[in-house]
This record gives C-alpha cells, structure tokens and sequence, in this order.
C-alpha cells in the first residue's frame, strides 16, 4: 500500500518554548493519508501548540512539520490553503449572516462553494440567515466546522470541536467526522473526551507535558494496559449515563 | 495600521515642510492714474526689493482691479490719483480694503504709510522737520467682497478631520474588537496574508500562482485509480480540488523516485 509509505503529515522532533514554559518538547509523529488521528492529553500539555505549528499559525522553535509534502515553514500560505481549520475558541463576525461567513471564508480560500450545502454538511441549512451572535454555543461550533470544510480540505484539524456539546450535537459531529473521513480527507483531532477518541480515533497520541507518551490505535493501548494485569475497579455496565441521557432526551439534535 | 500608525506621521511630515512662518506678501492691485516717474518710483517702492518683497503688486484698469478685490484674489486696491508727483499739489492716494482681511488691510496700510513718508521725504528733499504731511494724503476704503472669506477653508477643514477621525478610530477599534474576540486569529488560519485583507476577495496573483502548481500528476509509479497531485516538482495526495481539477494537464513524470517528508 503506497499509504502506508506516504504520510499526510509529518511532525519531526518539534520544540516550542513560551518564555521559561516548554510548551511542545519534541514532539514526532506521521499520519497517514486518511486517517483519523487523535490527540489526547490533559489541559496544558501541548495538544494546541502541537496543532497550531502544523497550521502554520505557530512557527516552532525547532524540528520540521510536513504538510501533504510541503514545509510549514517554508510556505505557510500553500498550506494553509489546502487544510481546514477549526480553532478552539472561534468567532466570526457578529453581523454576518451564516451564508454569508461561508461565502466569505470560501472567498478567502479562492473556492467556489454553494453556502446552503455546505451549512446542511452540519445541519444548519435551516439557520443560514440567522446572525452569527444568535447562534447557540453548539450551532457556532457546528458552523466552525462547516466553514472548515469550504476549501475541501486534504487536512482537517479539528481542536477540540465537541467542548460545550450536548451528547446529541456530539453525535451528530462524530457523524460528520466519519462522513469527512469517507470523502478522503485526513482528520486530526484533539479531545478531552474519551469516549469520542476510542469511537473515532483510527490512531492516538497520547500527550503529556510536550511530549507524546503513547502512540497507537485505541485497541492496542488499552490491550497493553491489560497485559500490564490492569482491572477497572468497577465491571463497565452494558449501557452508561450517556445512553440513558440519549435515550431520554431523543436522538434529535437541539438548536 | 496604516491610518493609525503611518498616517499620522505623514500628515505631520506634510505639514513639517510646509512653511507656516514665510510671509506671504498681500496682492495688491495698483491703478496708476499719473503715469508719471514718481507714480512709477512708487509703485516699485511698495513692491518691494526682491530680498524683501513688501507687497505683490498687479496693475490693470480700475474695473479690473475692483473686480479681483471684490472675488478674493486681491486684498487690497490702491488708486494714485493724477496729480500724484506734481509739487505744490495734494494728491490723494485712494486705497479700497475688504473688510474681510483686517490683517492684510493692517499690513498693507502700514507699508504704505512707511513708503509713502519715505518718498515724499525723498522727494521733497526736506527736513523732516519741514515735511508737510497732508500733500500726500491717503484715504481708505472699506468694501465686503463676495465670497467665502476664512469661513471657506475652515468649515470644510473642521469637517474633514471630524471625517478623518471618525474614520481612523473605528478602524483602529474594530481591529482591536476583531483581534480580542479572535475573529483575526481565525482569519490567520487562512491563506491570506495579513497585508492583503482587502484585496484578497479579489485577487492575489501569488496565491493563484501557487495553485497553479497543483497539477494532477499521471505518473505510472502510482496505484491505477488512486487520485495524485503534483505540487511544483513533487507528488502529492490531492482529494478534489475545485480550483484546480479545470487546470489539470497531462505532463511527464520526471522525478519518479519521490519521497514525502
């Protein structure tokens, strides 16, 4: 499999240091065109800074992020070009209509996009003349991934895009990511929850004071825990309070 | 930036060079009625020498002169009468203001008052004590011109900079209000560079340059069916591409041994 050879990004040995605080200490790791790849890690560990050098919108203090075979550093713009951003704090403008931020951000990335289907990628179609300062804290996240979708990104970074979710917005975006993976387009991911990292994650790096501390895919980590004679202290139920929520509360996603 | 910044600088660079304290000697229009040597003697006193010029004298017919007045080109109309140079007769030097222009009006009226002493005492050749003040007697006139007067650069000047520094504090606060809600964070994830904020919508031959590069590539070293791109000399994976699938050309592979990374 050529795929296999060819990795869609490339992270060699990054450093980033704000002030006396190493925010990303050596950090290396290669994913592989279409995948899915997950970044876990307590708050302050380094996921973002991680994420933001492989945009381009951070230059590392040292080490080499690889793009889809260009250089972050040496042409930020040409990457920047062919990946989607979804930023964890967003904001747009206040005043635009949502149709219009998609426009806008498509014009941004010289893309042609039709702004009604795009929006209905996440469910806002129905929302598409509504102000962005109207939006509800799940509808903005929703139209941050929409609008990371404009240029048909190679590379999706998506940080932290479920924070602030109800369970059924959270489902419908894991929907979307699964969907975005599909269509060919390699997904990196940050998250605080484990749930969505062991249910879309194809890999995981494990990350702690700026440096990985386990890489592999969900199965093989928690395996590897098990063969250390690990036992959870409780049996895991066959349904948890997420179900229970779910099954109150109806699939439908809320606005 | 450039209008706070920048601008700023430049309007006090502009103003830096231009020279406030030069005196600008008044127009004034002359009606030479004697046409004699004294009356030109005069005339080219008032103008002044050209280390010092005192006043900047046009002549022309009487009607001529009133009508400058009258519009503002000129601030003053100074008729010699006749008999001007004649000894033994008093001539009267008839002089029209606009009311408008007192400081012009003060200026003209004291150089000729110290030109027309200095002629007659050169003149007359007499003593100063011996000089007969009233053979040149000066009279003035005051007229309202048509027009604007001071009012006509002031008021469009307040209401430019009320304009200008309207416009100068809502760009500087909507980019303050954009860069703290995070709006141009987001803006720098995209590919446009900070400098071409406005035009990028538009065009940005750079940018379209570089997606030039993105080609298809048909080398045979692939998988049959798998989508590649070629970006400038190397191999990319490449899902569709709007921007560039139109451009797409068929072209030789020559750097078959690629690698990524």
């Amino acid at each position: 499999m050529t795929n296999a050879i060819d990795p869609v990004i490339v992270a060699k040995d990054l450093r980033k240091k704000y002030g006396d605080i190493t925010a990303v200490n050596g950090i290396s790791f290669e994913v592989r065109p279409g995948e899915v790849f997950g970044m876990l890690g307590p708050n302050g560990a380094g996921k973002t800074t991680t994420v933001e050098i492989l945009e381009g919108m951070r230059d590392a203090d040292s080490g080499e992020a690889i793009i889809n075979g260009i250089n972050v550093k040496d042409d930020p713009t040409a990457v920047k070009a062919m990946i989607g951003v979804q930023l964890q704090q967003n904001a747009f403008f206040d005043n635009l209509k949502l149709s219009e931020i998609v426009d806008l951000y498509a014009k941004l990335y010289l893309a042609k996009v039709d702004p009604v289907e795009v929006l209905s990628r996440v469910g806002l179609d129905n929302r598409k003349n509504a102000k962005y300062a109207e939006l509800s804290g799940g509808q903005k996240q929703r139209l941050s991934v929409a609008v990371a979708l404009v240029n048909d990104p190679v590379v999706l970074f998506l940080d932290e895009p479920t924070t602030g979710l109800d369970p059924q917005a959270r489902r419908q975006l894991w929907e979307l990511v699964r969907k975005i993976q599909a269509g060919g387009a390699t997904i990196v991911l940050t998250t605080h929850y484990m749930e969505e990292a062991e249910e879309l994650c194809d890999r995981i790096a494990v990350v702690e004071n700026g440096e990985i501390i386990a890489l592999d895919t969900p199965d093989a980590l928690i395996d590897q825990l098990l063969s250390t004679g690990f036992k959870p202290e409780k049996r895991v139920r066959e349904a948890n309070l997420d179900d229970v929520f779910l099954n109150l509360t109806g699939h439908d996603l809320r606005d | 930036m450039f209008w706070a910044q920048f601008f700023p600088l430049l309007i006090m660079i502009i103003f830096g060079m231009m020279n406030f304290d030069k005196y600008a000697s008044p127009n004034v229009g002359i009606y030479d009625a004697a046409n004699n040597d004294a009356s030109q003697a005069l005339i080219l006193a008032l103008g002044g020498t050209s280390d010092e010029e005192l006043l900047s004298v046009t002549t022309g017919t009487l009607d001529e002169l009133h009508n400058e007045l009258e519009f503002g080109s000129s601030r003053a109309v100074i008729e010699i009468s006749t008999n001007y140079g004649i000894s033994g007769e008093f001539a009267e030097i008839k002089v029209t203001y606009d009311e408008r222009f007192q400081q012009e009006r003060a200026v003209v009226s004291t150089i000729l008052g110290q030109v027309t002493d200095a002629v007659f005492k050169e003149a007359a050749q007499v003593p100063d004590e011996y000089r007969v003040e009233n053979s040149i007697g000066v009279s003035e006139t005051l007229i309202t011109g048509q027009g604007q007067g001071f009012k006509a650069w002031l008021i469009p000047g307040v209401a430019a900079m009320a304009i200008m520094q309207t416009g100068l504090f809502t760009v500087v606060f909507t980019l303050v209000r954009f860069k703290s809600e995070g709006v141009l964070r987001r803006l720098k994830a995209t590919p446009i560079g900070a400098c071409s904020l406005p035009r990028r919508a538009t065009h940005d031959k750079g940018y379209r340059r570089r997606r030039a590069n993105l080609r298809t590539c048909h080398s045979g070293s692939h998988r049959a069916g798998s989508k590649r791109w070629r970006w400038k000399n190397r191999c990319v994976v490449r899902p569709n591409d709007p921007c560039t699938s139109r451009r797409s050309t068929i072209h030789s592979d020559r750097s078959r041994s690629f690698r990524l990374g």
